[in-house]
């Protein structure tokens, strides 16, 4: 067959050539992960997360905004629901529905893809349900303003000069919006919690705003909410990639340079002691 | 008199900063444009590809970026011309395909270049990058047999021999980003899978401004053959291209608006620390 | 069964995207690029939902004739003509593009511009030199700043030397460490989200 001369030979007669590293990699990952979670399903100790200073202010911007009796605003970003950003922000949005219900605070939440929307709405709706308070529930707070990236930013800033939020959190994944957000927030005196990872944002939102979680924080920001042993797990998991990670650049660092040096001033250095 | 101006009505640094961008529109400072590191590694790296080579370009990005972007993407346009490179423009990004699409009409009649000979138009397609990810396994699928004027491929000589957006058939991609889907999505899916190929295709990116600090990384580790950043970077190439262009001119207005920014920062400083000596 | 399905097809459809691009044979036969097909059809489906979405949402908001309830009518009225022009005219036609060249282009242009002006008030409030490190940081900018534009090089040859140092060593090395954290979080993210352990988009309760 034509289609099999295209790809290289196969490894081991199964796998992909050139991506068995890729899938090695996942493997150990996978299984860092894995352990973690079985070691948390069946009650063993487990590592704390540190405290992240983000997750705890978003506990108190929900408290000022009651005292101030302002809206709070949630944006989850531009991301879509095939972003891993969106997940996350499901995640706070979640938490911040639940106090506001708890606390009788209006939520405000604006979006940009209509998918994103429709779940915002309903689990919006769950959470004032659960809380005990349906009738709080407002439809008209939770928003779709329009697909177009400018369109969103510009119908989010004119809510944020008529609405007035106390609080405005964007967690999620951001583009060239967030610079208008944050700093639309900051004209009103909002207090501010924002985090992406989508790096080339995280600059702007540090500037603007009054906590920022980087990057991989808003990934931990589900299992430290929710404190659900599972999903701790996860991140611990992570954690111990990331130490792995680390191990093995500092070979491959030092295997590079003695491989650069091993030419001349390397090899004469062995050769001369 | 300095908690006044610490204070300063943003709207004040509104107007001195409108002022700024305006003034050398009328009166142009003619500030020598210096061929950066970047471009000029972009530019010696692209020019070197065969005459005759296949350039896929990728417009990717929406009007909002088409101040920094579409200067990039009509020096580069140039360029490939001027070397005889035949050309593939699909953009990820609906709004990016009509941007790329009215620059390439415009140059390629004033450069007598034939449509489905030296240049194809292919359009958008709905699915962002999973449209590219077919493309490297079969183009002609992935654009529905139909390129952007909804004409068969099969009527484009230029398209006899490319039937994948993997080497040998594509040489290089030029994806101009301002956002996802953009030039992370070729490395992921095209040019980084293709790199253990004999001749791999080889991956080039312009980026906005603000991108650019980030594409550090995969430049270095040689993912990304070399970057544009900005409209600086465009204004540098339109040098290195000798066919002066829209970028050119505004950099003076940049510049201006750099000064005007750090002047306020000096300012907003001074009195800062001027009110806590008091 | 309303959360176990989503997860279902979740755990499945992120199984199939591992074999096919680890397995040899399933890459070999092409078999994601029929899937993709199936993707695109399902994006393309989606606009349409997106649309069907809008006019429900403003649609109630005529019917009740909630506050600003105009302004639905204007939104409704924009997006089913531009769409029935879409579909009489095609989206190649001169008129189709006019439309969009003669309002998007410069609503899009204008909100992008105007995010210079928010950089420009952002940085004059936090560049405050409260610390050392405020300082050092105040100090890389300046020259990053110069040094990108044509001014930079008139002052001074180092300052665009000085400028490409700081962006490829330590910019370099930050944005670096970031992303690997990043791409690190992101996997474990999406292990979550495939085991079906992330379940707050399927409502809270679900947790």
């Amino acid at each position: 067959m034509v289609v099999f001369q295209l790809a290289a030979d196969p490894v081991l007669g199964i796998l992909y050539a050139g991506r068995t590293m890729q899938l090695l990699t996942m493997i150990i990952f996978s299984a860092f992960v894995y352990v973690m979670i079985r070691r948390a399903r069946a009650g063993l100790p487990v590592p704390a997360i540190r405290k992240i200073p983000g997750l705890e202010a978003v506990d108190e911007a929900i408290g000022r905004a009651t005292e101030m009796g302002r809206p709070v605003h949630f944006a989850p970003g531009i991301g879509g629901i095939t972003n891993a950003d969106t997940f996350a922000a499901w995640a706070f949005l979640g938490h911040i529905a639940k106090l506001c219900a708890r606390y009788d605070t209006r939520l405000i939440n604006t979006n940009r893809d209509y998918l994103v929307h429709t779940i915002n709405e309903e689990l919006i709706r769950q959470s004032y349900l659960e809380a005990g308070r349906p009738d709080s529930y407002n439809p008209d707070d939770v928003r779709y303003l329009t697909g177009s990236q400018f369109g969103y930013a510009a119908g989010v800033l004119g809510m944020m000069q008529r609405e007035r939020p106390a609080a405005n959190i964007l967690i999620g994944y951001f583009f060239a919006e967030s610079m208008l957000f944050a700093e639309g927030g900051a004209n009103i005196g909002a207090i501010q919690i924002a985090g992406t990872t989508n790096t080339v944002q995280l600059p702007f939102f540090l500037a603007a705003c009054d906590y920022t979680l980087l990057g991989e924080e808003i990934y931990a920001g589900g299992a430290y909410l929710s404190k659900e042993p599972n999903l701790i797990g996860t991140v611990v998991g992570q954690d111990w990639g990331r130490i792995l990670t680390f191990v093995v650049m500092v070979i491959g660092c030092a295997l590079a340079n003695l491989a650069a040096a091993q030419g001349t001033a390397f090899k004469n250095y062995l050769l001369t002691k | 008199m300095w908690e006044k101006l610490q204070d300063l009505d943003r709207r004040w640094i509104y107007l001195v900063f409108v002022i700024a961008l305006l003034f050398p529109l009328f009166k142009p400072l003619g500030l020598p444009i210096k061929v950066g590191a970047d471009v000029q590694n972009f530019y010696t790296k692209f020019d070197k590809l065969p005459a005759g080579a296949v350039v896929w370009l990728s417009p990717d990005y929406s009007p909002g970026a088409s101040a920094e972007l579409n200067p990039q993407f009509e020096a580069v346009l140039r360029h490939c011309f001027k070397n005889n490179y035949k050309l593939l423009m699909y953009s990820m990004w609906e709004q990016g395909s009509f941007l790329g699409r009215d620059i390439m009409e415009r140059v390629a009649k004033e450069l007598n270049k034939v449509h489905g000979v030296d240049w194809i138009y292919l359009g958008w397609r709905a699915g962002g990058n999973t449209v590219i990810r077919r493309a490297s396994e079969d183009l002609w699928g992935a654009m529905e047999n139909l390129d952007g004027y909804d004409k068969p491929l099969a009527d484009s000589p230029l398209m006899a021999n490319i039937r994948r957006l993997w080497t040998p058939d594509v040489d290089a991609i030029v994806c101009f980003s301002s956002g996802s889907p953009g030039d992370g999505d070729y490395m992921t899916y095209v040019t980084d899978p293709a790199a253990k190929e004999a001749k791999p295709v080889l991956l080039f990116t312009g980026q906005v401004a603000v991108q650019a600090p980030s594409r550090i990384p995969v430049i270095r580790s040689g993912q990304i053959q070399g970057m544009i950043p900005g409209m600086g970077g465009a204004a540098e190439y339109e040098t290195l291209n000798k066919i002066p262009g829209k970028a050119a001119g505004l950099m003076d207005a940049q510049s201006l608006a750099h000064v005007v920014i750090l002047a306020f920062i000096v300012l907003g400083n001074i009195a800062y620390l001027a009110s806590r000596k008091k | 069964m309303r959360k176990q399905l989503p997860l279902l097809l979740t755990g499945t459809a992120a199984l199939w995207v591992v074999l096919c691009q680890y397995i040899h044979q399933f890459n070999a036969l092409k078999m994601m690029g029929t899937t993709d097909q199936w993707q695109q059809i399902i994006v393309a489906t989606m606009t349409l939902v997106g649309a069907v979405n809008l006019t429900r949402i403003h649609g109630t908001n005529i019917q009740r004739r909630r506050s600003g309830y105009y302004n639905s009518i204007a939104l409704l009225v924009a997006l089913w003509a531009y769409i029935a022009m879409g579909i009489y005219l095609t989206n190649k036609h001169v008129t189709y593009r006019w439309v969009y060249d003669a309002t998007c282009v410069p609503w899009e242009a204008t909100m992008f511009s105007m995010i210079a002006f928010f950089i420009a008030s952002a940085a004059v409030r936090t560049f405050r030199i409260r610390t050392a490190e405020a300082a050092v940081m105040g100090l890389v900018a300046a020259f990053v700043m110069l040094g990108n534009v044509p001014l930079g090089p008139v002052i001074s040859d180092k300052i665009p030397q000085l400028k490409d140092w700081l962006m490829n060593i330590p910019n370099g090395a930050g944005f670096r460490a970031i992303r690997i954290g990043i791409y690190i979080g992101t996997f474990a993210a999406a292990m979550r989200i495939a085991l079906g352990l992330e379940r707050a988009h399927l409502g809270s309760g679900a947790q």
